[in-house]
């Protein structure tokens, strides 16, 4: 999954990545990645979002679809909106930094043997690997 | 009126207009320099890289020279009408107020020019999970004078219909035209205010961190400008409005002392314009580095 930017604590910026052409419906994109974000500790509790309109113009989507994702991520527990003081995540970070750390470890094997397969040189995957961490 | 007054009159009208307009021309002729650009940059926190230099570059000619031609097309338009008519411009302060209005035309020009350039995102679309308020681009102060001084020129501008006129003042201005000029100030106050919420709503893709902290910074100084010159229009015409009671008021005390909060309303209309619109130590409160992915 995509994602990059800025956290409060850090001054890093959480970015959000919707690809139209994927089967995966807009809204079911933006709501696995903030609930992953918050899972992994990216998003902290507290950690305010932008409200519907902004973040659905800066998608370029309709703001029912960002309404959807936020809609679903309240029901399950993880943001909270409090009316004009707007949406912020609900949940801490439920897990630990050995976890997540496994967590990466396993994503990187999975990307190392899927260049394998595709016969892509491992210097070149890497190159692609730290252009998506610029993009 | 004297032939010297008359010359005065038009040296008035005309030659800081004509600097204005040509000093803006110049700006659209020649690119920003580097040391005006790295000034820039600074004043917004922004580096300057290789990735943004050019459209920072390109948005500050752009941005300077429309703002600095209408206020200098704002300030001639006085000029032009008074020596044109022949009529005499009643409130105190109209050249400066149509001017900071030419300004505040030019930057609404750059600002949707600038809009005419962001193309719509295709393919993978991407955005920052960092809410932005208008409070991320300008001091709450800004935000309180443009919402509040509006309310104290409506207040002044009944006072001045209300109260009893000097009789044997010669330019004693109409209440009709005072209270007309001040409703068109308060339209123009509430309409910079929704201009500015526009602007923090203005899709901002983050194609990159340079890029969005580049947009950051023209979206900072594009709310600066339009607020400055907001602020700074109310402000004139808080100025005039005091004078006005100040030339008609029966009250000699009265007569004696509102100089000189008019005065200040006219110096701090040009302090707004100039400092407020323009501010070197604000930055905006909102960007980061970005990070990889989660």
């Amino acid at each position: 999954m995509a994602g990059a930017a800025e956290r409060p604590a850090t001054g890093h910026a959480v970015i959000l990545r919707v690809d139209p052409a994927s089967p995966v419906p807009p809204y079911e994109q933006i709501r696995s990645q903030v609930a992953t974000m918050i899972a992994t500790g990216v998003l902290p509790k507290g950690h305010r979002l932008p409200t519907i309109r902004q973040l659905a113009a800066d998608l370029g989507l309709a703001g029912g679809t960002v309404a959807r994702a936020y809609r679903e991520l309240e029901q399950a527990g993880l943001i909270v909106s409090r009316g004009r003081h707007g949406t912020s995540v609900a949940a801490g970070n439920t897990t630990r930094r050995r976890d997540r750390e496994r967590a990466v470890i396993q994503a990187a094997s999975a990307f190392a043997a899927q260049a394998a397969q595709a016969g892509v040189d491992p210097r070149a995957a890497l190159d692609r690997a730290l252009e998506a961490f610029k993009a | 009126m004297s032939y010297g007054s008359d010359l005065l009159s038009t040296l008035i009208g005309f030659i800081p207009g004509a600097g204005m307009l040509v000093w803006g021309l110049v700006r659209a002729l020649v690119p920003p320099s580097q040391r005006a650009l790295t000034r820039w940059a600074a004043r917004y926190g922004l580096h300057l890289s290789d990735v943004n230099r050019s459209l920072i570059s390109r948005n500050l000619q752009r941005t300077r020279s429309l703002q600095m031609a209408g206020a200098g097309v704002g300030w001639i338009a006085t000029g032009v009408f008074v020596t044109g008519t022949g009529q005499f411009v009643p409130l105190f302060g109209v050249p400066l107020m149509i001017a900071i209005a030419g300004y505040l035309l030019g930057a609404v020009i750059a600002e949707a020019s600038f809009l005419r350039q962001l193309g719509a995102q295709t393919g993978v679309r991407s955005a920052a999970l960092t809410p932005r308020g208008l409070l991320d681009y300008v001091p709450r102060l800004t935000v309180w004078a443009l919402r509040g001084l509006p309310v104290v020129l409506v207040v002044l501008a009944v006072l001045y219909a209300l109260v009893p006129k000097h009789a044997e003042t010669p330019s004693d201005v109409s209440a009709p035209l005072v209270l007309a000029a001040s409703a068109l100030l308060v339209a123009v106050a509430f309409a910079v205010d929704r201009l500015l919420q526009a602007i923090v709503a203005r899709p901002q893709p983050a194609i990159n961190a340079e890029l969005m902290a580049a947009d950051d910074a023209i979206r900072a100084s594009s709310i600066h400008a339009l607020s400055g010159a907001g602020v700074g229009l109310v402000l004139v015409g808080i100025g005039a409005v005091l004078f006005a009671l100040q030339y008609s008021s029966t009250d000699d005390p009265l007569r004696a002392w509102l100089g000189y909060p008019a005065t200040l309303a006219i110096l701090l209309a040009l302090l707004s314009w100039i400092r407020l619109g323009h501010p070197r130590t604000w930055r905006v409160r909102r960007s980061g580095p970005l990070l990889g992915t989660p």
